[in-house]
């Protein structure tokens, strides 16, 4: 009984409410979602008019992309195929070669400043390489 | 003449909220789907919000996660499919709302390796919207240091006096569970009030 008397829990006015809210609050909060409910109507119909849009813009890519990989796969199948001779290796040294390969390779860059030609060595050279009717014509051009 | 008016439309109001959940769904699948929620609003604003307060104590984390609640409502209104009650669904939201809020809140403090419940005392001092008293006080701070579900029981019995059959229904525990789970909750709060108040 004495246990029941000091029991604070069943105090009276001890499961009335302690907090409270401030003036005309639920009023206002019905307010407040209308708002949050029309503003996030708004962001669904502008989406709805943006979605086709957009729906269509990714199919094109998606289809321009599958048609490049495709394109481009069969291109360097067919290059493999058709023409597997040494031309082909030579060719695809032109195409993969590009500006700057000729530019490091140019006139000046062939001779380093180190390397000089003896003129004996282009004497040699001639007179092995060419015969004699070439030999007089080179001389007479000289002349 | 106005006298009148302001009358009509107080019963009007009262009648809107003792419309039966039925027809204000039956309302809703109508095409009246604002007017639908708007009565759902009128109904169980204040219940939720109450419910969602006793939970976290502050008014303003009450207020956000009262309109987060209302929105996920307007969200799948269409989609509930009266496998329960209308309220029932209702304080289920508002309960799944409070309790992911409160443990983030807890993981927070234990992060910041502090204690839960003093920020709460320190708070519940400061509130405006908290009639200070130094049982009540202790007696929200006691609830804060039980484990959440716990908690939510122990409100939904003391205060709010629900029947076992309805919180078994929002919280999905069998009845079972709620009598053992309210029965420890009460007595760790009843022994924690003795000791804080020295009675």
């Amino acid at each position: 009984m004495k246990e029941e008397q000091n029991n604070i829990l069943e105090n009276p006015g001890m499961r009335e409410n302690p907090f409270s809210v401030p003036e005309g609050y639920f009023s206002k909060l019905e307010n407040d979602i209308h708002i949050l409910i029309t503003s996030k109507k708004e962001e669904k119909s502008v989406w709805k008019i943006l979605k086709p849009t957009f729906a269509l813009a990714f199919t094109f890519i998606i289809i321009y992309g599958i048609g490049y990989g495709v394109i481009s796969l069969t291109n360097n199948v067919k290059t493999i195929k058709e023409v597997p001779t040494d031309m082909a290796i030579i060719e695809s040294g032109y195409i993969n070669t590009n500006f700057i390969d000729y530019y490091e390779n140019s006139d000046s860059s062939l001779i380093s400043e180190e390397e000089t030609l003896d003129e004996e060595e282009i004497v040699s050279y001639l007179l092995n390489h060419l015969s004699s009717t070439d030999l007089a014509y080179l001389y007479a051009s000289l002349e | 003449m106005l006298t009148r008016d302001v009358s009509l439309y107080i019963s009007y109001l009262a009648k809107l909220k003792k419309m039966e959940d039925t027809e204000i769904l039956n309302l809703y699948r109508a095409g009246e789907e604002q007017q639908a929620f708007n009565l759902i609003m009128r109904k169980y604003n204040e219940r939720l919000y109450w419910h969602i307060r006793k939970i976290v104590c502050d008014h303003d984390d009450a207020n956000d996660l009262l309109q987060n609640t209302l929105i996920k409502v307007w969200n799948s209104l269409g989609s509930f499919r009266e496998d329960s009650k209308l309220y029932t669904w209702l304080y289920r939201i508002a309960t799944n709302e409070a309790i992911t809020f409160l443990n983030k809140k807890k993981l927070r403090c234990a992060l910041s390796m502090s204690d839960y419940s003093s920020k709460l005392e320190n708070k519940l001092i400061a509130d405006p919207y908290f009639n200070e008293d130094k049982i009540k006080i202790a007696l929200n701070k006691a609830i804060a240091k039980l484990p959440t579900k716990q908690g939510i029981v122990f409100n939904m019995r003391y205060f709010d006096e629900m029947k076992y059959e309805e919180i078994s229904e929002i919280l999905g525990i069998s009845v079972g569970s709620l009598k053992a789970s309210y029965h420890h909750a009460y007595n760790k709060i009843k022994a924690y009030l003795k000791e804080t108040l020295d009675m």
